[in-house]
């Protein structure tokens, strides 16, 4: 049994490689144009309880790991090489309150970033959407591919949550028109007057981001082979950026 | 005075290990451990003076930063409840507290009201957990969520911290 699940995730590695060559050289120089490359590696220690929790995998700088490449498994994403030595490393996991990544939704091409709130395993936030996108549950998110760590596309969730920020704000308009058309006594008059203040000092903080809240497709519990993503652009990349 | 030292010898490396090997992938909702770890300070023998004591829950949360691969986390947050734990005797116990140590642990469980042994519990629970998180997260913008969690962990620690106060006093002679 064990050998036979090697053998599948060397042979799903290759299959990997070959597509991401594929992919992108339809009719280029394959040499020159290969963006990213994939090795697969084992978790070795996992946990979840902490507010940083940290991933081991069987991988090393002797097999070419880097720290900041990228870590997938099979459903979705993982996380981001922190620490080499020559025959391990320890990945940042996505379940981590300091890991902002690059996402976007599929459909409609709107980015975000994606963090964790440090409670809900099976979910990430994903904050810094605008409020025009016109967002729905069950909508696929993928990476966005902006900063060569993880390739373009690849899945990481649906949307399980849409809250939006302004629903606050909305009521209370709402509830100020109402009473302005039934035109109750003084009292009432003075109590729409504040109201309509409050709605006019909102204004000025209003926010117009929606919070989405994301189910995972991988579980990260039961992490057991992964991929690390190599990219041959990467210092390219940076140079272009500074 | 011997034999002292040497029961908490025994304390030190059974809960040590219940904490390290058991408790820390307890995972209940995937992310909450109870901290059982907490009995061996509670419990610590009141008549051993407060140095010593303070050295040997260092050295305590050492060993458990061992297993959880945090960097004095742990020795941190029990130096503290160590150094801290005679004040809160003082103030939950009173006149009741002793501080050369002629009562037992036996006593102060079955000589004492609910409500002092539910403040000393839980004073010193809400203070371990307070530090490890804060120094956890090592920031002022997750201060929520280190409350929101210190509750929910406080919650679990304390059935599990009395449940097993009770069966090691069955079992004191």
């Amino acid at each position: 049994m064990k050998e036979v699940n090697f053998q599948l995730s060397e042979e799903n590695l290759d299959l990997k490689n070959k597509l991401e060559k594929t992919n992108i050289n339809t009719g280029l120089d394959s040499l020159s144009n290969l963006n990213f490359s994939y090795k697969n590696a084992k978790v070795i220690s996992n946990n979840l309880s902490s507010f940083k929790n940290k991933i081991i995998i069987n991988k090393g700088s002797n097999d070419g790991v880097k720290s900041e490449m990228g870590v997938i498994s099979s459903n979705g994403i993982v996380g981001i090489i922190n620490n080499t030595t020559p025959k391990f490393s320890s990945i940042i996991s996505i379940l981590n309150i300091e890991m902002k990544i690059n996402a976007k939704v599929k459909r409609t091409k709107h980015f975000g970033t994606l963090e964790w709130d440090g409670f809900n395993t099976r979910h990430l936030m994903l904050n810094d959407i605008s409020e025009t996108a016109n967002i729905k549950v069950g909508d696929t998110i993928v990476t966005g591919g902006m900063s060569l760590i993880f390739p373009e596309g690849i899945n990481i969730g649906i949307v399980s949550e849409i809250i939006n920020q302004n629903k606050f704000k909305i009521n209370i308009g709402i509830v100020s028109e109402i009473i302005n058309q039934n035109e109750f006594n003084d009292s009432v008059v003075r109590f729409v007057g504040n109201i309509n203040k409050a709605k006019y000092l909102d204004f000025e903080f209003k926010e117009n981001y929606l919070n989405v809240e994301v189910k995972l497709h991988n579980d990260m519990s039961n992490l057991n082979n992964v991929y690390i993503i190599e990219s041959f652009n990467k210092q390219e990349f940076q140079k272009l950026k500074e | 005075m011997a034999s002292v030292y040497l029961l908490i010898l025994k304390r030190f490396i059974f809960f040590t290990l219940l904490q390290g090997l058991i408790f820390n992938n307890f995972d209940f909702f995937d992310i909450y451990d109870p901290y059982i770890c907490l009995v061996f300070l509670i419990t610590f023998p009141i008549k051993i003076n407060k140095i010593t004591f303070m050295i040997i829950s260092f050295f305590f949360g050492f060993v458990l930063d061992l297993y959880s691969d945090s960097i004095g986390i742990n020795a941190a947050a029990c130096l503290s409840i160590a150094f801290l734990r005679s004040y809160i005797l003082s103030f939950v116990f009173g006149s009741f507290y002793d501080p050369h140590g002629i009562k037992l642990i036996k006593n102060y469980v079955t000589e004492s009201t609910f409500s002092q042994k539910f403040l000393y519990l839980s004073s010193i629970i809400i203070i371990h957990h307070l530090i490890i998180f804060s120094l956890e997260t090592f920031s002022f913008n997750f201060i929520s969520l280190v409350i929101y969690k210190t509750l929910i962990t406080f919650s679990i620690s304390l059935i599990f911290c009395t449940t097993f106060i009770y069966i090691m006093i069955e079992n004191e002679k």
